[in-house]
């Protein structure tokens, strides 16, 4: 039996997860959470205590050092993974030698992870090579990623970049930054040699392999390195957990987005892969589609421009000084919990916010990722996975359906799933150590299917019929038959534990993300908490132009789904 | 179990840093005094960087020839770096003092003027973690309230309160830490930058100023948080209890990121074991708590009960919850994060 344990260390909580294969298939076997600090001994104890406690397992001896890792000794832990998504944002340089090819996917890359840019150089911008030390002197940064140029492309501006950087190591001998260097091939030796850094340099492949070609799946081991590093000196108590030999780490976002790119993978629908993982502190949304990688780590803010947004999506009617009030001091007690119908309002409005301002980012950000607020997505994304304690405060699964679906606003037919204890992080890190382990435990029914959601785009002018519903629930039950008017957002209730198929017809002019307008077809669907949402209507939503019924209407879609 | 907000002998730990790297001037368990110098860095004001193969047009073998100085050494301004000899020969001058910091590669670099960026501490403590290369940790004890949210600035100086502050003598202010009891107007703003105010802390702020708020220049915190509050008993006896001391104030802390809450605190310079001024409730029973949302917020309450069982809250958040005792007798219902614990 081989038992493996994941940690996941987050700002405020830590999570615990034990899987063994102890039944033939590996299963999750035991899981903790506790609050507190991530390099708080203590907490991280009490919660390894709480899993063995579960499971029999040993992990920690009697003076609360973690077992000897033995992977043949009955009961013994084979490997281990830690996810990290603790730790101030990194901040961080780009150099690069074009704006296209070198500074935007350089940004890209960053905003995967949670970092901030401190300094910018384009080496085109900034051909002066005293300027460019001067900045490279005068910038506070942790971590800086240089690319640039095809391999075998020119050298010269480069070479005078790593000359610079050279100086810069010098200057800073006493806490020197983390280079990765991802750009022409050949200047890698020489990068390596000139700087003479050690493991503090991190040699990366090309980010542009071929001219005109970007792809970032070239730095990312050279990244997670280099962020291991830093992270280690922002927790010098836990760096012999990271530097174990037998111990797995990896930023949760990267964990998590493992399990996405495998997900899209394995399936046969041809559609992306979509999470939301949304705490008090952050959000990270990934994305994976046609094999690849996106994701933005966005930090929570509450600026005027966040107040404005959040007051302006409320289904119930509340002052502005309110809702900025709320979300000034939920900043300042991420543990509050909306206790009035009005703060529930705020807090899912906020959410809503929070998850669209993130899409855009990536919008912005990645040319193969397309988002519009009032459009939503423009590709389709099936499943797309909800996790994090933000979702998880929500009074309901129809509220977290609710906002979700009014931020993401899908195309087509998906799937929403909420993944309960945050399972994808530790699968994604322990991935490496055994395959296998993943497959098993996502074919457990680890996670809970909140809906299918079934999106009809329309000309048809509200209150006009755009799609019908046959839903054969099986064992002989008569089938049901529903009707979808413009504008709106129905619910077809099913027995839960049931999988149905579902007949759409829609109407000539509308589509249901079947290929073709009025395409339609028998969809199966999975057993979950809310059935099928049919969401009639339509991209940009139909919403009256007053506020107060906006509200109204608003309040009117969450009581369609269930009160 | 949550720490009071209110504690004889909170730890208040700031991280004194370089933004670039440089020489770390204290060691670990030295008592510091504010304003103590921690670390230092002397960097170049200015770099230029010559290019001698592509400016002179040479091959690398020429380099040798054309170089007048070596590295690491000082230069005066004109002094000849590197000259290409022939009929039409060409010079690269120093164009100010400094010194020739690489020769590399077929590039000069010289480093001119010094620029020397410190950084110090603004409370006094103990050096109790050093960031090689940037700073260190420091930290200091001492009777102290924690505030729901701070400027991001540090002060320190005497407490005083002024009731009618208009009416107050600038000169009377400057270099105190005023407790404000009417709201931060725009104009008291101005009138306390004026009069040259350490500090300021009020109960609670206008949350739809609050970018106004953080970029003032006068370190601000504020105990409550954003809404309309006045100070609660609980606080204003302490505060009054600082008033004419030497208190320190800490408005840098984002609960968000897991650091500490900003804080107001009188340091402590005698040494005490901390476990002998344990301020940890052993029960949430009978602790005094602040409240942090409508329609009580910065309202006093007393804790009576702790139900075991969750509760629906009215917006429908299941939530386990803690009985409260309002100061005018009505019970309230409430989940434990929705509470400051003032104190035990």
């Amino acid at each position: 039996m081989a038992n493996f344990l994941s940690m996941d260390l987050s700002p405020r909580r830590s999570q615990f997860w034990l899987f063994n294969d102890s039944s033939g298939s590996f299963e999750l076997q035991g899981y903790a959470s506790q609050e507190g600090a991530p390099d708080d001994y203590q907490m991280l104890l009490r919660g390894l205590r709480a899993v063995e406690k579960q499971t029999n397992v040993r992990i920690v001896n009697s003076a609360g050092k973690l077992m000897p890792f033995d992977a043949n000794e009955p009961g013994g832990l084979a490997r281990m993974g830690v996810t990290l998504s603790a730790g101030q944002p990194i901040r961080t340089a780009i150099v690069g030698l074009s704006e296209r090819f070198s500074m935007e996917p350089l940004r890209r890359l960053l905003a995967f992870f949670n970092t901030e840019i401190a300094l910018e150089i384009n080496l085109q911008k900034e051909p002066n090579i005293s300027e460019q030390l001067q900045k490279l002197a005068n910038t506070g940064f942790d971590l800086l990623v240089l690319a640039g140029g095809v391999n075998g492309g020119p050298e010269r501006a480069l070479r005078a970049v790593i000359n610079n950087l050279r100086l810069l190591a010098q200057l800073r001998s006493t806490n020197r930054p983390q280079i990765v260097y991802a750009g022409n091939q050949a200047l890698a030796d020489f990068a390596k040699l000139e700087l003479e850094i050690g493991d503090d340099f991190h040699c990366a492949g090309n980010i542009q392999p071929e001219s005109g070609r970007v792809d970032l799946s070239f730095a990312y081991p050279a990244l997670l390195n280099a962020i291991r590093r830093l992270r280690c000196k922002e927790f010098p108590s836990l760096k012999h957990l990271f530097d174990h030999p037998k111990v797995d780490f990896l930023p949760s976002e990267f964990a998590r987005s493992r399990m996405g790119t495998w997900l899209e993978q394995t399936q046969l629908n041809h559609k992306g892969v979509l999470q939301i993982h949304m705490v008090p502190e952050f959000c990270q949304l990934l994305a994976s589609r046609e094999g690849k990688r996106m994701g933005v780590f966005e930090n929570v803010s509450a600026t005027a421009e966040d107040i404005e947004a959040v007051a302006d999506i409320l289904d119930i009617n509340v002052e502005k000084p309110a809702v900025a009030s709320y979300m000034l001091n939920k900043l300042c007690y991420p543990d509050f919990l909306p206790s009035t119908l009005e703060e529930l309002s705020i807090e899912m409005a906020w959410m809503h916010h929070r998850i669209a301002k993130t899409l855009k980012r990536l919008s912005a950000l990645d040319p193969d990722f397309h988002y519009d607020e009032s459009l939503g997505l423009r590709d389709s994304f099936e499943p797309i996975i909800l996790s994090g304690s933000s979702f998880d405060r929500l009074p309901s699964y129809r509220h977290l359906l609710m906002t979700v679906l009014d931020s993401v606003l899908p195309t087509g037919i998906t799937t929403l799933v909420w993944d309960d204890v945050e399972l994808l992080a530790p699968l994604g890190v322990l991935a490496k150590a055994d395959s296998l382990l993943p497959t098993q435990v996502v074919d457990t029914d680890a996670f809970t299917s909140l809906a299918t959601v079934v999106c009809v785009e329309s000309p048809m002018p509200a209150d006009q019929k755009i799609l019908m519903l046959e839903v054969d629930e099986g064992e002989g039950e008569m089938r049901q038959h529903h009707q979808v008017f413009a504008g709106d957002l129905k619910r077809v209730e099913v027995l839960e534990d049931h999988a149905v198929r579902v007949y759409l017809s829609p109407d000539e002019s509308s589509d249901v993300g079947m290929g073709l307008l009025g395409l339609g077809g028998w969809v199966s669907t999975p057993s979950s908490k809310l059935g099928i949402i049919v969401d009639g209507r339509g991209r940009p939503v139909l919403m009256p132009a007053d506020p107060q019924a906006k509200q109204e209407t608003r309040r009117d879609w969450l009581w369609e789904l269930g009160a | 179990m949550r720490k009071p907000a209110i504690q004889k002998n909170l730890q208040v730990s700031y991280t004194a840093q370089l933004p670039i790297p440089g020489k770390v001037m204290v060691h670990l368990g030295q008592v510091i005094e504010k304003d103590s110098l921690i670390a230092e860095a002397n960097l170049p004001a200015r770099f230029q960087v010559f290019d001698v193969l592509n400016q002179f047009r040479i091959d690398p073998g020429e380099l040798e020839g054309c170089m007048k100085r070596l590295a690491g050494e000082e230069v005066q301004k004109g002094d000849v770096i590197a000259r290409k000899p022939g009929l039409l020969s060409r010079i690269f001058r120093a164009p100010e003092a400094g010194k020739v910091v690489s020769v590399h590669d077929g590039r000069v670099t010289l480093a001119m003027g010094e620029k020397k960026v410190q950084s110090s501490s603004p409370i006094p403590g103990v050096v109790a973690e050093i960031v090689p290369g940037l700073g260190a940790q420091i930290v200091a004890h001492g009777e102290g309230i924690q505030a729901a949210w701070g400027n991001g600035k540090i002060a320190s100086g005497v407490l005083v309160e002024a009731q009618d502050l208009q009416k107050t003598e600038k000169q009377d202010l400057a270099e105190k830490i005023v407790v404000l009891v009417e709201p931060l107007s725009r104009e008291l703003m101005d009138y306390l930058a004026e009069a040259k105010v350490a500090g300021a802390v009020c109960a609670a702020l206008d949350p739809l100023r609050q970018a106004e708020f953080s970029a003032w220049q006068v370190p601000l915190l504020c105990l409550a948080g954003f809404g309309e509050a006045v100070f609660d008993a609980v606080s204003k006896a302490v505060l009054d209890g600082f008033q004419g001391k030497i208190v320190c104030l800490v408005g840098v802390g984002r609960p968000v990121s897991g650091s500490q809450k900003p804080c107001l605190f009188v340091p402590r310079t005698e040494s005490h074991p901390a476990e002998l001024f344990s301020d940890e409730p052993d029960t949430l029973l009978g602790c005094q708590v602040r409240f942090l949302g409508m329609p009580y917020f910065g309202s006093l309450g007393e804790i009576i009960e702790i139900p075991d069982e969750e509760e629906r809250l009215g917006s429908g958040v299941l939530s386990q919850v803690v009985v409260v005792k309002r100061a005018d007798d009505s019970i309230i219902r409430v989940p434990l994060g929705n509470l400051e614990i003032l104190s035990g």
